[in-house]
């Protein structure tokens, strides 16, 4: 695949698990802007790759957790983010979410926006799946989120 | 207490408030959205020039239009490792990157107090732009010429605010396709019938300051009398029987926490048959992904070496291809071949065993390619 090919289909995904991550705007998309230089790059390696989004996507990770430890930042608050239509209890869940641990974080939007699975999440941060789960559920717990009993059994969650 | 479904609800509606990303990928070739890491590597825009007066690379390029071919000079004016294309010492600008063909020299030029930055968009004034000098033959200038007459640096030049262009990524491993797209542009003849062009790659109408932007950008830049050759951190005592250089890529990845160097190696009707990538190990990232399923590695002139022709570890070569993966000294090496009953696992061996390499990350080690 051909990097404009990749970029042409991939960039809203990468620019919106951006925002999740960040919680904010510029931020997202200065992570974005970093990771797309590097993976121009090494093109030729994550080009051949058979899923190069889930390869860029694990550097933007990366990027992500990285950025916070050279700024020494706490997850940034940004307003803007909210317009006046959203709901007072989404803004509540979305104040909640931003507060998290960067882990706890990348965790939850990995799982319940991009979909990936405890093991595949395990990849992307490096860690055990064990861990992923650990991190899910004090992620809930802070959340507040009800978890039906099949999935808290299926998933592992409790 | 609220549901999985609140929470997935909200992940989408804040998902989609994400910026668009209008004008990344310019970005990403060009190196101006680099934020951070550029202080520490950096330290100064003249040590930038001073290293990249000696590296190459740039993913950027234009291409002569198809439908008005000229016919090439009868003597190359140079090889793909020469170049005579450069920045006036003095510049305010910077060149991230720098890539060389057959019959172009690219510049990627960007806005030195920008490339040092925390924040360069928030530095402002003249990002920059692209800078092709075309060898003598290769270039068509009539639309170029119909445009406005202009000065630039007291040589006759002219500015089109919409020039036809074949943009296209050019990297030594990668065949691209180009995309026709129109440019501003500024343009003149330089000696020996080279043709010089800056231009800034967008899709929106041209900005007010972007004809002065351009020109700014292009009355620093300098074509040298005589040419020089890159240098790299691997120097080839020994090339399959009828491979040149054929594309050169070498960043200085100054922004990126290191260097990085890519040849490729053609024979004219193949021309990636043989492609070279060489990086600082010290930050590969890719690398902690990469290793842990490669196994052990076998030693091929006391390196660490893993030649695959199949998938592993998200390395693919390609079909009949073959990937070797080298650790060798401070650099990650990264050879991959097109053909592997044309190129052998033998002679890919034979390649390291006659390998001299430099320090990845240290220019003043760096040496002719062959």
């Amino acid at each position: 695949m051909q990097f404009e090919e990749f970029a042409a289909a991939r960039l809203p995904a990468l620019l919106g698990y951006a925002t999740l991550l960040s919680g904010d705007r510029e931020q997202a998309a200065d992570l974005v802007q970093e990771v797309l230089t590097k993976a121009l790059l090494k093109w030729k390696r994550i080009g051949g790759m058979d899923e190069p989004y889930a390869y860029v996507r694990k550097m933007l990770t990366n990027e992500y957790l990285s950025f916070l430890r050279r700024r020494k930042m706490t997850v940034p608050i940004d307003g803007d983010l909210c317009d006046e239509s959203h709901a007072e209890r989404d803004e509540e869940l979305w104040e909640l979410l931003r507060g998290l641990p960067r882990q706890q974080r990348v965790v939850i939007v990995l799982r319940y926006y991009e979909g990936l699975s405890d093991p595949e999440i395990a990849e992307v941060l490096t860690c055990r799946p064990v861990t992923v789960r650990g991190y899910a559920s004090r992620a809930l717990a802070t959340l507040r989120v009800e978890l039906p009993a099949s999935f808290s059994i299926a998933t592992g969650v409790r | 207490m609220r549901t999985l479904d609140d929470l997935r609800r909200s992940l989408d509606e804040h998902a989609g408030s994400a910026p668009d990303g209008f004008g990344m990928v310019e970005r990403a070739r060009t190196g101006a959205g680099r934020i951070r890491r550029r202080r520490r590597i950096l330290q100064g825009a003249a040590a930038v020039v001073a290293v990249l007066a000696t590296a190459v690379a740039v993913p950027v390029a234009l291409r002569e239009r198809a439908s008005a071919p000229i016919a090439p000079a009868a003597k190359p004016y140079r090889t793909a490792e020469q170049y005579s294309l450069t920045l006036a010492a003095d510049s305010a600008f910077v060149v991230p990157w720098h890539t060389l063909d057959r019959t172009r020299q690219i510049l990627s030029v960007a806005n030195a107090a920008a490339v040092v930055a925390d924040r360069p968009e928030e530095v402002g004034g003249n990002t920059g732009a692209q800078v092709v000098a075309f060898d003598p033959g290769v270039f068509d200038p009539a639309d170029l010429r119909a445009g406005e007459a202009v000065t630039v640096s007291g040589q006759r030049a002219w500015y089109a605010a919409a020039l036809p262009f074949d943009y296209a990524t050019v990297l030594p491993m990668v065949d691209t396709t180009p995309i026709r797209m129109n440019v501003p542009a500024v343009g003149w003849e330089g000696a020996s019938g080279v043709w010089i062009v800056v231009y800034r790659p967008q899709r929106s109408t041209p900005a007010a300051s972007t004809r002065a932007e351009l020109l700014e950008v292009a009355r620093d830049v300098r074509l040298r009398d005589t040419l020089e050759t890159v240098r790299s951190p691997f120097h080839l005592g020994w090339l399959p029987s009828g491979l040149t250089a054929d594309a050169l890529e070498l960043h200085d990845l100054a922004q990126l926490a290191g260097k990085s160097v890519s040849v490729a190696f053609g024979d004219g009707t193949d021309a990636r048959a043989l492609s070279v990538m060489a990086q600082p190990a010290a930050g590969d990232r890719d690398w902690e992904t990469i290793r842990p399923e490669l196994g052990e590695p076998e030693k091929v002139a006391g390196y660490d070496v893993w030649y695959q022709t199949e998938k592993a570890s998200g390395l693919v070569p390609g079909e009949g291809g073959s990937v070797t993966s080298v650790v060798a000294g401070t650099c990650h090496l990264s050879i991959s071949v097109e053909d592997r009953n044309r190129i052998t696992e033998a002679d890919v061996h034979r390649l390291l065993t006659g390998l001299t390499l430099g320090k990845c990350a240290d220019v003043s080690t760096w040496r002719a390619l062959l």
